[in-house]
């Protein structure tokens, strides 16, 4: 579904990302860990199509994001860090703009579920001024989720959340993933990681370090031999 | 904890000197303050010429309490003296908490605010003293400080007093119309004035200046500005007093009012869910961006506030005329009109629901499946509407005041053809001149951000020289569109549609132009790195 070959990103003589290469199949949850400024954000972005790399290609659904930017931007949902929302506009425009935007055929039949599942349906009508941390965020997972993507790009979607929130997010990702969806997680929570993700890539200095399961990081162990996958992400990244 | 809060106020200074220091590294703050020592010096070559011989007049101290009283009213009506001890951060996350009274948080505040105050006193002192004595100058600059200080003060309790309000509504209400009613006193007070009155403005504050009422009204504000007026020392420490008095009312008000500890939403300055027509579910990119950037226009408070203006402009000729000082309305008319123009050259730069409110967020615009034209065109086309409604409400509001004039430059009988005229072409050149605006979001973000900055010296110079080089690509831009309409002019002189005729020739050029423009922009906005549009980093602590 996602497809990255030999991506590369520098900004001025500091290297992001260097040949980068992954695959996120449908119904997958690859998780992307990494200690700060090991290239997780700026991966991220280049796939969002808000950065241009230096080098690689990246395709979803077989749509090449350079040469067919706005077929591969519809197919995806991006989630920033931080969430990103317009100060005008209320709860509910801003769905009903992102759904526009991604030519969502029904929005008003998609709208009160997504609300209710968000537990923003009584604030549909605030503006994000008027909203919490976790409020923010649950809407900028919202206007991810709202076209329903095939790929979700998720920049540590859970910061903000209370637990059931929390909870509640996990859940909508595993179903998504369990719906086809292909999601790219970046965490540094390793618990959620290993609890959501089926695959986890370990980033250091915009390359691989490893990549596989949980259970086979967390069987790599590294010097101090097998442990926790805390352990082992520790153990590469030291 | 004296030395804690001396300490931090002495480090953020010198860091932020080091900081400033740094940033003359790059070319856009040394433009910037070069514009802004270009325009200071303009200012003070010219400011003797002025300056009125003898200042220290009935009708001088009435001009400036008025102008004082405005700018008190307006506080409590906008309430945008909360910006200026809005606590940041890092102040509510450590200062709050730490133990320390309110008061000193507050002080802490204000010790800031005295760099802009100093500033600004030693600015006007600058502009107002060539050919002084140095004890003239001195005692002019403490002078400058108390009015300057005294104001910041006032804002700040009318913004806080607001803000406190806010939670109940019917004070809220009270407030709100206290600041409308201090507002609309004003022209209200005016209006009867004129009626009384000879012809002419000098007769209108002489009459002002003796008028009971009126000097009752604006004796607080005549007690702070006297010390500026003073011609001796012994004049100017009698003044002193009560001035110094008002200014130390003002300081325990505040201080009594200490700082926001939570951030309660003035309903009167925040953004409000005000309905807007609905978002149809389908259609193109450009127009979804268009009403969006519609409601952030209307969703503003000043927008009510501009409403309410423009409405009162419109109606001061009709009220004008009705009390027979036709020629009051013909020179509120012509400084109308004056204003039409000035908003349609510089109002580019101020009218910013477009491009330049979402600068932060154009790395996440990148991942909207619109192109970039698309993205462009609504945000301008939004800032362009907003724009050409006020320079053709103007232009309304201008022609209706000047209703009763003879003046050779507006003849009577082609009068509505020339309205049409200007109407037709003020679309396309609105347009233009926000395109260039957002061409700077996206060609040059860097300096584009430095204009939003306010209150500093690199602040007035980068406004300054962005508007000079918008104007000048602005002609640029009309050179064309004029050599087309002049040619029509030329080619069918002396027919009464003319001039519309050559105004819709200028129009369509010009949108043809602009539509260029909102192309090869959208294909520079796709090709943007996001690397450069991370918010310019600003020293707060």
């Amino acid at each position: 579904m996602l497809e990255v070959t030999g991506l590369a990103k520098s900004f001025r003589t500091q290297v992001a990302v260097a040949g980068l290469s992954f695959r996120v199949p449908a119904g997958e949850v690859v998780g992307l860990v990494g200690a700060n400024g090991a290239g997780k954000t700026t991966t991220l972005l280049i796939l969002a199509g808000a950065l241009r790399p230096d080098a690689g290609q990246v395709t979803v659904a077989g749509h090449d994001l350079a040469t067919q930017p706005l077929e591969a931007k519809r197919l995806l949902g991006f989630v920033p860090d931080e969430p990103e929302l317009f100060d005008y506009l209320t709860v509910e425009e801003h769905l009903r703009f992102m759904a526009r935007l991604y030519g969502v055929v029904d929005p008003d039949r998609r709208l009160p579920a997504l609300l209710a599942e968000l537990e923003l349906t009584d604030r549909r009508q605030s503006l994000p001024g008027e909203l919490s941390r976790g409020m923010r965020q649950k809407l900028a997972l919202g206007c991810a989720f709202i076209h329903d993507p095939q790929v979700l790009l998720l920049d540590e979607p859970l910061t903000g959340l209370d637990p059931v929130g929390i909870r509640r997010m996990k859940d909508a990702i595993r179903s998504k993933a369990a719906a086809g969806t292909a999601v790219l997680l970046s965490s540094h929570q390793l618990d959620v990681v290993r609890e959501l993700c089926t695959r986890v890539i370990v980033l250091g200095h915009g390359k691989v370090l490893a990549q596989g399961s949980p259970a086979e990081i967390a069987g790599r162990g590294g010097a101090l031999g097998p442990g926790t996958l805390e352990d082992a992400v520790l153990n590469l990244l030291a | 904890m004296n030395s804690a809060i001396g300490y931090l106020l002495s480090r953020s200074a010198r860091n932020r000197v080091r900081h400033l220091a740094s940033d003359f590294r790059r070319p856009g703050p040394r433009i910037a303050v070069a514009a802004a020592i270009a325009y200071f010096a303009f200012l003070a070559w010219f400011s003797p010429n002025a300056r009125p011989a003898s200042p220290d007049t009935q009708v001088a101290a009435v001009v400036g309490a008025l102008g004082l009283m405005v700018l008190a009213a307006s506080a409590w009506l906008l309430g945008t003296g909360g910006k200026l001890v809005e606590l940041n951060g890092a102040e509510r996350a450590l200062l709050l908490p730490a133990p320390i009274g309110a008061g000193r948080v507050m002080d802490v505040k204000l010790m800031r605010l005295q760099a802009t105050a100093l500033g600004n006193a030693l600015l006007w002192t600058a502009l107002t003293s060539g050919g002084q004595d140095w004890a003239t100058i001195v005692r002019r600059a403490f002078a400058f400080w108390i009015v300057l200080t005294t104001l910041q003060l006032h804002r700040i309790a009318a913004a806080r007093v607001r803000s406190a309000a806010a939670i109940h509504p019917v004070i809220r209400r009270v407030v709100g119309l206290f600041g409308i009613g201090l507002v609309a006193s004003v022209p209200l007070f005016l209006t009867g004035a004129l009626r009384e009155s000879a012809p002419g403005l000098t007769a209108l504050l002489t009459d002002l200046s003796g008028n009971p009422i009126a000097r009752a009204v604006l004796w607080p504000f005549m007690l702070v500005l006297r010390p500026l007026t003073a011609r001796s020392a012994t004049e100017w420490l009698a003044r002193l007093g009560p001035a110094l008095g008002i200014l130390l009312l003002h300081y325990l008000w505040v201080r009594r009012l200490g700082p926001e500890m939570e951030r309660v939403p003035d309903p009167l300055t925040s953004p409000s869910g005000a309905p807007l027509w609905p978002l149809a579910s389908s259609g193109s990119g450009a127009a979804a961006f268009f009403w969006k950037h519609v409601a952030a226009l209307v969703r503003r408070p000043t927008a009510v506030v501009a409403a309410t203006v423009a409405a009162a402009l419109l109606l001061l000729p009709r009220v004008l005329q009705s009390i027979g000082r036709d020629d009051a309305s013909i020179f509120l008319g012509w400084m109308l009109l004056m204003w039409a123009a000035l908003l349609l050259l510089m109002g580019p730069q101020f009218v910013r629901n477009d491009l330049r409110r979402d600068q932060g967020m154009l790395s996440l615009l990148r991942t909207l499946p619109v192109r970039g034209h698309e993205i462009i065109l609504g945000a301008s086309g939004a800032a362009a509407i907003t724009l050409a409604t006020g320079v053709v409400a103007l232009l309304l509001a201008g022609e209706a005041a000047t209703a009763g004039s003879t003046e050779p430059m507006l003849p009577v009988e082609h009068r509505g053809v020339w309205l049409l005229a200007a109407v037709l072409v003020v679309g396309p050149v609105s347009l233009a001149g926000i395109l260039i605006q957002n061409a700077a979001v996206i060609l040059l973000p860097t300096w584009s951000r430095m204009t939003a900055r306010r209150g500093t010296a690199t602040s007035l110079g980068t406004n300054l020289a962005n508007s000079a080089v918008a104007i000048l690509v602005l002609a640029m831009l009309l050179l064309v569109p004029y050599a087309l309409a002049f040619g029509l002019w030329r080619a069918t002189e002396g027919r009464a549609w003319m001039p519309a005729g050559c105004a819709l020739l200028a129009g369509v050029a010009i949108s043809a132009e602009c539509w260029g423009m909102v192309k090869w922009l959208g294909g520079r906005f796709e090709k943007m790195e996001a690397v450069s549009q991370a918010p310019a980093t600003q020293l707060t602590i």
